[in-house]
């Protein structure tokens, strides 16, 4: 679904991602784990196209996206739910997820997608007129998931969705994520709780220094040495 | 008197909401500083003479040319600014200042230095009490009020007054949900440089123009959006009343030549002990993250 193959960029002068491949199959969970700094979220960024692409090739169903403006991107069902949530403050919930719908793709759908939200977030509901600046960390990741889901995704992309989140709720952010993936939304999850992220994902990458330094299916990052040592401490 | 002062302040501010509000939105929509709004301001104000001078329509009637004109105005200046914004404000301060020069001199190239005016359609006054209150100023304040209503409206309940609140917010991240930025800053140019010169056709009903009247209304239109909180549509549109009654009082109390003064020092003020704006807080304040 989601092809992106020897993917170079960065900022200015300085290079962030050396020729990055990777390969997202529809319907399908991919993780991505890595440290600070390793161009997760530059590669995101890229993928969604608010960054130039220096060289390389983005595919997503098997259309070459590589030029095409962010907008047109999420015409075409690539979403993102960026790190850090980032919700409108001074707008209230429902607006946020309105502004979720905006694209054409998704606006028929709106009063659906709303509903849909609604039923899976019933917190929302009850803070619909509330800016969502005011509401808990938990919230407000709900706000900007529900956000996301009202673009009506075909690969739905989550920047450290538990970032931050009480570990009750990173649980339930997970229980969603999976949740999401079952109604059909192919998933690229980037995330800092790499045991998590790695036990939901069909496949997964490992990055480093802007390079892809791992891939296989995600039991099998879980179980190697290098990778235990690296995030997991053991 | 004070009572008398104030009412004429109020509806003087009226106006002024309509640059205040238009300046404050291309702030806050394109983190672009443009000085020469004013500019704008003097240009409907022209627009309103020529529409009277050729057709015989007063303000009252000749504002949908004056929309169209600065429809016109605004994509002149998008055309001119698009590459600075997302730069810094000092290459967009150039421009702008740049472009002030540009319209001052060519509109005293046609219609030389001296002031033009329209003659009153109404010429009397109201009176409410111990409050007189000139025709032309209320009708020129209620429209401006009909207007700045229909202004909120748009931006709270349609979807593109939405995107624009929401790109305001975070740009980066309007980007990134796909909403259509660079769709989005000249629209917000156009509603903005449209409001400026509507409210100079207001204008033009109660004071007589010269083309370097503008660089005034630039100074009234930025003290009132930065009093506001920069960005704040609802702070601008306070202040500028505010800034409206600060005008006449002083302007009776102090002598019109002080009036200016008084709102800078009031401007001074506000940016050492409230540089986040006077209003900002109150209800409707922006929630850090």
């Amino acid at each position: 679904m989601l092809k992106v193959t020897e993917l170079s960029t960065g900022y200015g002068e300085n290079q962030v991602l050396f020729g990055v491949s990777i390969q997202i199959g529809q319907g399908e969970i991919a993780g991505m784990v890595g440290s600070n700094a390793a161009g997760k979220t530059t590669l995101l960024h890229t993928i969604s196209g608010v960054n130039r692409v220096w060289a390389g090739k983005v595919e997503f169903c098997d259309e070459n996206i590589t030029k095409m403006t962010p907008q047109c991107r999420t015409e075409r069902g690539l979403i993102q739910c960026p790190e850090g949530r980032r919700l409108f403050p001074s707008l209230n919930v429902l607006e946020n997820l309105l502004i979720g719908s905006y694209s054409k793709r998704a606006k028929p759908k709106r009063n659906k997608s709303l509903k849909h939200v609604y039923e899976m977030f019933p917190i929302l509901f009850e803070r619909r007129y509330q800016p969502a600046g005011l509401m808990s960390g938990g919230e407000q990741q709900m706000c900007a998931i529900g956000r996301a889901l009202m673009g009506d995704p075909a690969l739905l992309i989550m920047d450290e969705p538990s970032l931050g989140l009480a570990p009750i709720i990173v649980q339930k952010v997970f229980e969603i994520i999976e949740q999401i993936n079952r109604e059909g939304v192919t998933i690229l999850l980037v995330e800092q709780n790499v045991r998590k992220a790695l036990s939901i994902s069909a496949h997964a990458y490992a990055m480093e220094s802007g390079k892809i330094t791992m891939h296989g299916t995600g039991k099998e990052l879980l179980q190697d040495e290098n990778l235990r040592k690296t995030y997991l401490g053991i | 008197m004070l009572l008398q002062l104030i009412v004429s302040g109020l509806l003087l501010g009226g106006i002024y909401a309509l640059l205040s509000l238009g300046l404050s939105l291309i702030f806050g929509v394109s983190k672009f500083t443009n000085f020469a709004h004013g500019d704008f301001v003097m240009v409907g104000m022209y627009m309103a003479f020529v529409s009277y001078g050729m057709f015989t329509l007063t303000p009252y009637f000749s504002w949908p040319l004056v929309m169209l004109g600065g429809v016109g105005f605004a994509l002149l200046l998008y055309l001119v600014a698009r590459s600075t914004i997302e730069k810094s404000g000092l290459n967009q301060i150039l421009v702008t200042l740049g472009l002030s020069m540009v319209l001052q001199n060519t509109v005293l190239l046609f219609f030389k230095s001296d002031y033009k005016s329209i003659p009153a359609t109404f010429g009397s006054s109201i009176k409410l009490g111990t409050v007189f209150i000139s025709t032309e100023m209320l009708i020129a304040f209620v429209i401006a009020v009909v207007i700045t209503g229909g202004f909120f409206f748009f931006i709270k309940y349609t979807d593109t007054g939405r995107a624009l609140r929401a790109v305001s917010d975070d740009r980066a991240a309007s980007k990134l949900m796909g909403l259509p930025v660079n769709l989005l800053d000249p629209i917000a140019f156009c509603l903005g440089i449209v409001l400026a010169c509507l409210a100079g056709a207001l204008l033009m009903t109660v004071y007589p123009t010269t083309p370097t009247i503008g660089s005034g209304y630039n100074l009234i239109a930025w003290v009132t959006v930065v009093l506001g909180g920069l960005g704040y549509l609802q702070g601008a549109l306070f202040s500028a009343l505010l800034i409206g009654i600060c005008e006449t009082v002083s302007g009776f109390y102090l002598g019109a030549d002080l009036r200016q003064a008084v709102y800078y020092v009031l401007f001074i003020l506000v940016l050492v002990f409230r540089p986040q704006g006077l209003f900002a807080g109150l209800g409707m304040k922006k929630v850090k993250r």
